[in-house]
């Protein structure tokens, strides 16, 4: 492209620095593809949800939107299903950062290592991964059914089994599910990272005397310092949106106890026909994403991604 | 990813789409006036719920499409929740469906405001059996402003007991005729380590056949429609709490057992119960018979008995009252380019070849000669036929048909029922509570 080198050659003082990276670069024209796609795909749906927000519309063209001002927000405000359905969204938020990272963190740098077996355990461990997660839904449906699944087999761990009818065990259920089947993601991820950390500082502190558990505390961890944040933000993100095996499982049950937002704005919108209602809380979503990981960014100091092997 | 875009950066781009969204809204929404020249020629579009039913209206087009310059054509479309979206969200374009399926008056409700469907009312003044061949009460379901707008189709779906022989004859019980019947031998079934009976809770409108047929004995069905319909006097009566009373004494005594709300009809949760008799009932639909046969042939074939709900002594409602779904519909776009074609496919669903393959699969066609072609049909086996008979004469006899709760209140109020019933049988709300709630989801601005 003809602007293309004039345009590189315009770089800051920092992008000098950095010329080989640079050279060749249109820049902004580059990222158009990306940014159109960006816009359609993802600014143009969320400004018509910000809009459909403030109408009635029940879903049929000839009935065309119509503008109601505030109506479905004050109504949104005072719905209790909708405050404890955030309150759902980010316990099991919550509940996905704290089990997923650690679970991936320790079997990622595990999987690291070169014990015997490894590849054939991890490659079992992997499998979830390469299931839709509609079928592993209907999977477990069956598997924690109380009269012929898990719960009738070990009824000491799960008494009668009605792990659904009880809205602590159910978001149980579904927390666990995300995390038998989301966590191979993130050991793939830890397994990557560890593997780039320099054997030298092992042997270093070999030297020094240190164990495996100081290893683990003074080197790995903060060495996948980077990685636990991407991939806490992963979680939260994926967490965020989950939705089809709450849509599968528990239908948002029982009594809302497993509706997070995106299920009820899922209900709102296409169980309901309630599209301007469904359209409030989908903006209530995106708001509270956006502020939860923009959060993160800030008190992780993502954003800078400062390097962890300065001096090596 | 979006959510680390910059406040001005994001700005810009709401900007952008409210731009977008005003262009949008400048298009002229599609008239419904008359025929729409843009759709597809010579062809009449089908959107038929993709389910083991689907075969039978493909086998009326074929049978249309031999004589017809015109043709039908079927577009299956998944059979499960999505169907009321995917129909809803593309009327009014050019490639809507001429020809979609509903469940009852509330259904269409909001399409009858909004102009989208035909109402069928020249169809049948040009051909009378397209009303006449139906059993009024069902065709009467979707007249809206005395403008027929839908016809009937697929099968009459009542709900009754289903009950697994030999785990009844194990435990030296005859099916229960009264409720109180049902409660004694709830003991015995239970000390036989048998779940009484059968309740799919997860998946809730299971659980709202229980509440039907209970209002339905304590209040009548014609009062029950009125309290769907918005009377709140209904809900608050004697006769709603004693049936929110003996819903409780059914719970609290086991009948369901402990787990319902874990066990599923969708996964075969209660299909397994009842045919591996580890339960004694199960309360379902018509369509039961060929849940139970796909599962396990030869449990439906011996072992599987059907019994009306059992009676209540004192109560409102007259003896026989059923409910559960009244019918299928086959409904019409307003702007179809081809009506007179339409017409004449919607005359395939009272023919007699229609009616005998729906029978095949287990379905009771809504036609007033249903009983005659069950009777005259050779290729039924003697278990089919015997369990037809039984659901013509549940609903020939039936003073009143209750139409399920679900698809009799507004669309936009479902959710908060199915609510309001798992709410209550799980004990999370009260009988006050629950009240309130019918109250308030049935009200009428």
């Amino acid at each position: 492209m003809p602007s293309a080198a004039p345009r590189a050659r315009r770089g800051t003082t920092q992008a000098r620095r950095v010329g080989q990276h640079e050279a060749g670069r249109p820049g902004a024209v580059w990222a158009l593809p990306a940014a159109l796609y960006f816009v359609l795909f993802a600014l143009l749906p969320l400004g018509f949800a910000v809009w459909l927000s403030f109408t009635s519309y029940n879903g049929i063209r000839l009935a065309p939107p119509r503008f109601i001002g505030l109506e479905n927000w004050t109504r949104l405000v005072a719905d209790p299903v909708v405050l404890g359905s955030v309150g759902t969204t980010l316990t099991l938020v919550v509940v996905a950062v704290a089990t997923q990272v650690p679970l991936g963190l320790l079997t990622g740098v595990w999987a690291a290592g070169p014990q015997r077996f490894r590849a054939v355990i991890g490659a079992l461990y992997f499998i979830p991964l390469l299931m839709s997660t509609a079928a592993v839904s209907v999977l477990w449906s069956s598997l924690i059914d109380p009269n012929f699944g898990l719960p009738n087999a070990l009824p000491f761990l799960f008494g009668d089994g009605n792990l659904l009818g009880d809205k602590g065990s159910a978001l149980g259920v579904v927390a666990f599910i995300y995390l038998w089947g989301a966590t191979p993601l993130y050991t793939l991820i830890f397994q990557g990272a560890a593997r780039t950390i320099p054997l030298s500082l092992y042997q270093a502190a070999q030297l020094d005397g240190a164990g495996i558990v100081r290893q683990f505390f003074s080197i790995t961890l903060p060495q996948l310092r980077n990685t636990i944040i991407t991939v806490s933000i992963l979680i939260v993100v994926g967490t965020f949106t989950a939705f089809d095996i709450i849509l599968i499982l528990t239908r948002g049950g029982p009594d809302n106890g497993t509706a997070i937002l995106p299920f009820l704005m899922y209900e709102q919108a296409f169980v309901s026909f309630d599209l301007g209602y469904g359209s409030a809380i989908a903006v209530v979503l995106v708001v509270l994403a956006a502020v939860v990981s923009t959060v993160m960014v800030k008190i992780t100091g993502y954003a800078d991604m400062a390097g962890t092997q300065e001096g090596i | 990813m979006k959510i680390f875009r910059t406040p001005a950066r994001g700005a810009a781009g709401l900007t952008v789409a409210a731009l977008s969204i005003a262009a949008l809204a400048g298009c002229a929404p599609a008239s419904s006036d008359g025929p729409n020249e843009n759709r597809p020629e010579g062809e009449i579009h089908v959107a038929v719920y993709g389910d083991a039913a689907a075969s039978v209206e493909q086998a009326a087009a074929d049978r249309f499409n031999e004589d017809s310059e015109i043709k039908v054509v079927i577009d299956s479309i998944p059979g499960d929740s999505n169907y009321g979206s995917a129909v809803r969200t593309s009327l009014g374009t050019d490639n809507a469906p001429d020809i979609f399926m509903s469940w009852g008056a509330a259904d269409i409700e909001q399409l009858v405001d909004a102009g989208a469907l035909l109402p069928l009312d020249e169809f049948i003044a040009e051909d009378p059996a397209l009303r006449d061949s139906f059993i009024p009460t069902v065709f009467d379901e979707q007249v809206i402003d005395d403008e027929a707008y839908g016809i009937p189709m697929r099968g009459t779906a009542p709900t009754f007991l289903f009950y697994n022989e030999q785990v009844l004859a194990d435990a030296g019980l005859e099916p229960a005729q009264s409720l109180d019947e049902l409660l004694d031998q709830t003991e015995v079934l239970a000390a036989d380590g048998v779940t009484p009976v059968a309740l799919a809770g997860a998946d809730v409108w299971p659980t709202q056949m229980w509440f039907q047929y209970l209002f339905a004995r304590q209040l009548g069905n014609e009062a029950v429609a009125d309290g769907l319909s918005g009377d709140a006097d209904v809900w608050e009566s004697e006769g709603s709490r004693t049936a929110l009373t003996e819903l409780r004494d059914l719970v609290d005594a086991g009948t369901f057992g402990t787990s319902f709300d874990s066990v599923g009809y969708s996964n075969q949760g209660t299909t397994a119960l009842l045919s591996q008799g580890r339960a004694a009932y199960e309360l379902m639909g018509t369509w039961n018979y060929a849940t139970l046969a796909a599962a396990d042939a030869d449990f439906a074939e011996n072992d599987l008995g059907w019994v009306a709900f059992p009676e209540l002594t004192g109560g409102a409602g007259a003896p026989g009252d059923i409910a559960g779904n009244l019918a299928n519909y086959y409904n019409v776009a307003a702007d179809t380019r081809y009506p007179e074609a339409v017409a004449g496919f919607l005359a395939e669903l009272y023919s007699d070849d229609f009616q005998n393959d729906q029978l095949a699969i287990g379905n009771l066609p809504p036609t007033t000669n249903a009983g005659e072609l069950v009777a005259a049909n050779q290729d039924l086996d003697a278990r089919t036929k015997e369990y037809l008979d039984f659901v013509i004469g549940l609903v020939e006899d039936a003073p009143s048909f209750q139409l399920s709760w679900d698809r009799a209140v507004p669309t936009e109020s479902t959710t908060r029922l199915l609510d309001a019933i798992s709410g209550y049988t799980n004990g999370s709300l009260d009988a006050d509570q629950w009240v309130e709630q019918m109250q308030s989801l049935t009200a009428t601005d």
